[in-house]
This record gives C-alpha cells, sequence and structure tokens, in this order.
C-alpha cells in the first residue's frame, strides 16, 4: 500500500488536460471586448511605517484575529462559498425573486429509422421543449415568466428481430 | 501600466487547465465543462469591476463554478428522468487529466482512480493537489469546517492508495 505522501507525489505528476483551443480562443476575444484596452497600474504603494506608534493597533488587531478564529472555527465559515452563489447570481436583476421553474415537452416528431457509421440501426426523433422560469419582482409584483424553446434531437437505438 | 486584457489572457492561461479540472466534475462531457468555466470567467469580470478590475482569487472562482454547476446538474437531472430509456452515442475518448504527460502504466491507473472519485472528494483533491488552494481556503469555497476538507482529502489519498492497489492486485492474479 503507497502512503499518502507518495499518493500526492504521483498525482502531481498528472497535469489536468488544458482549455480546448476554440474555447480559449472564445474566452479571450470574450475578455477583448470586455475589456477594450483598458490599462491598469500593477504598481503597490510603499508604506513608511512607524512601528512605535503601531504596537497598540498590533495588539488590539492580535485579539481581534484570535476572536475571529474562534468564530471561524466554531462552523463560521463559507463566505466564499457565499459569494460564489451570490456571483453566479449576478445575472438576475437584484429585485426578481425566482418562484418556479420546469421543462415542458411540447411536441415529438419521428424522423426514422437510419443506420449509423457502425451499423447499427437508430431512430431518431426530434423533440421540442419550452424551459420555463416564473420570478417576481419585488417592488412591482408584477410575475415574469422567462421562455426557452429548444429542439433536440434524440438518437434511440431500434432492436432487430 | 499593463493591458487589462492581458493580465486576464495570462490569468486564464496559467489557471484554465485547473478550472477546467474543476469543473468536469459538474459537467457531463468536456465541452460542458468548458461552458461552465467560460460561464464564471465572465461572470467573474463583471464581479471584479468594482474592485480594481483584475482577475479574482481562485477559491472564489471555484466557488462559482461549483454553483453554475450545480444548475446544471438540476437542469440535466430534469432531462434525465425524460430520457432515462434513451442511450447516447459517445463513445470518443474524454479525459480529465492530460495522458501526454502520463510515462507509466500507474499514471494511467491513478487517472482512472481520480475521475472514480466521489464528488465530495474528488473536489478537494482538486483544489489541494491541482489548485494549490489551502485546506482553510478549500474550506471557505466548499462552505465547510477546514476539518472536514482535510479529513475528505486524507480519505481520497486513502481510496487512490486502495483503487492502486486493487488494480495492482487484479491484474497480478490476471497474469497467473
Amino acid at each position: 500500500m503507497r502512503t499518502p505522501d507518495e499518493i500526492e507525489n504521483a498525482l502531481l505528476r498528472l497535469m489536468p488536460a488544458g482549455i480546448s483551443v476554440s474555447a480559449q480562443v472564445e474566452m479571450e476575444e470574450k475578455l477583448d471586448e470586455l475589456c477594450g484596452g483598458v490599462e491598469v497600474d500593477m504598481g503597490r504603494p510603499v508604506l513608511a511605517v512607524n512601528w512605535k506608534r503601531y504596537v497598540g493597533i498590533a495588539a488590539a488587531l492580535t485579539v481581534g484575529i484570535f476572536v475571529a478564529l474562534a468564530g471561524y472555527e466554531r462552523g463560521l465559515v463559507g463566505n466564499v462559498a457565499e459569494v460564489g452563489r451570490e456571483v453566479f447570481q449576478e445575472a438576475l436583476p437584484a429585485d426578481l425573486v425566482f418562484l418556479t421553474g420546469s421543462d415542458r415537452l411540447e411536441d415529438v416528431s419521428d424522423e426514422g429509422v437510419f443506420v449509423d457509421s457502425a451499423g447499427s440501426a437508430i431512430r431518431k426523433v426530434r423533440i421540442r421543449l419550452v424551459d420555463e422560469q416564473q420570478m417576481r419582482d419585488e417592488e412591482t409584483g408584477i410575475v415574469v415568466v422567462v421562455s426557452e424553446p429548444r429542439e433536440e434531437m434524440l438518437i434511440l437505438p431500434v432492436n432487430s428481430f | 501600466m499593463e493591458n487589462l486584457s492581458k493580465i486576464w489572457k495570462q490569468w486564464l492561461a496559467e489557471n484554465g487547465p485547473r478550472l477546467l479540472l474543476f469543473a468536469r466534475g459538474w459537467g457531463k462531457n468536456r465541452q460542458d465543462a468548458e461552458d461552465l468555466v467560460q460561464e464564471a470567467v465572465l461572470k467573474m469580470w463583471h464581479h471584479q469591476q468594482d474592485k480594481g478590475g483584475l482577475p479574482p482569487d481562485l477559491p472564489l472562482v471555484f466557488s462559482t463554478i461549483r454553483f453554475g454547476g450545480l444548475m446544471l446538474y438540476r437542469s440535466e437531472k430534469r432531462r434525465r428522468a425524460r430520457e432515462e430509456s434513451i442511450v447516447f452515442l459517445n463513445d470518443f475518448e474524454d479525459v480529465w487529466l492530460d495522458p501526454m504527460m502520463e510515462e507509466d502504466e500507474e499514471a494511467v491507473m491513478l487517472r482512472e482512480a481520480v475521475q472514480g472519485l466521489s464528488d465530495k472528494l474528488r473536489e478537494v483533491v482538486v483544489m489541494k493537489v491541482w489548485g494549490a488552494l489551502t485546506f482553510a481556503q478549500i474550506s471557505e469555497a466548499l462552505a465547510i469546517s477546514p476539518n472536514t476538507a482535510a479529513s475528505r482529502y486524507r480519505y481520497a489519498l486513502d481510496q487512490l492508495s486502495q483503487s492502486l492497489q486493487q488494480v495492482k492486485g487484479d491484474r497480478y492474479a490476471d497474469a497467473r
């Protein structure tokens, strides 16, 4: 049996697969669009610190850090997770509250039986779906319904008798 | 002064593969995972605008990908319930870790063992090993305690070790 250190070292030898060229190019193009020609100053200001003046502040900070760590250990974690959730939901206007969501089947049509590249019989079925989300504007009470219709082609294996 | 677009592109080139690896735990294939990464990066760009516009810390991006993945999982779950009798033709090679970097058989076995870990264990391993996050950062991204993050990591390493042992044992038995 390998030790945890050995497994860890073996894992470090494996490199994550890179993002595909097409996805990388697409993301870079979007970043170019978003950033435009904006320039930023990466230099950090250098602070001249008189340490004697800050001894009291440092002591207060130390106590504060101990208190914060005690709270942290009691389970007050998840701030980053909460921000992550907020970032993901930023697309919705702040006053809209999500009510319900559904994925509804609207129509099914049989496209017939085909033979795939491996020589197996398959049936193609075209389906039309509507992904619907209801949200309420907290300020006006108006309920907004967002519908996203889409079409999908399903491939069903056909058994031969 | 540096060009903001260049800074973000450098950040993406450096961190893209580790974000993609993390996203693989949520998308059913590489394209889904790349979409998740792209969505998270663009959302992070908007989020960072009132913070100087520079690229974010990795734990926050991991956390954003995770919520994107949860939304994708919910929508996929609804779809699966509808299509459970359907078999998709999906026979292309689709790996999470780069096979070009693997020099020996054990690396291949380990790659497969990582893919076989449960979601909870794998996300901690990915963030620790390839994201280079501390247990404190992982605990913040996943909203769990640092002790839980550390014990999940130890348990994952233990499981990987056992998986390797098992595969090697099976092969030895087959060879005899």
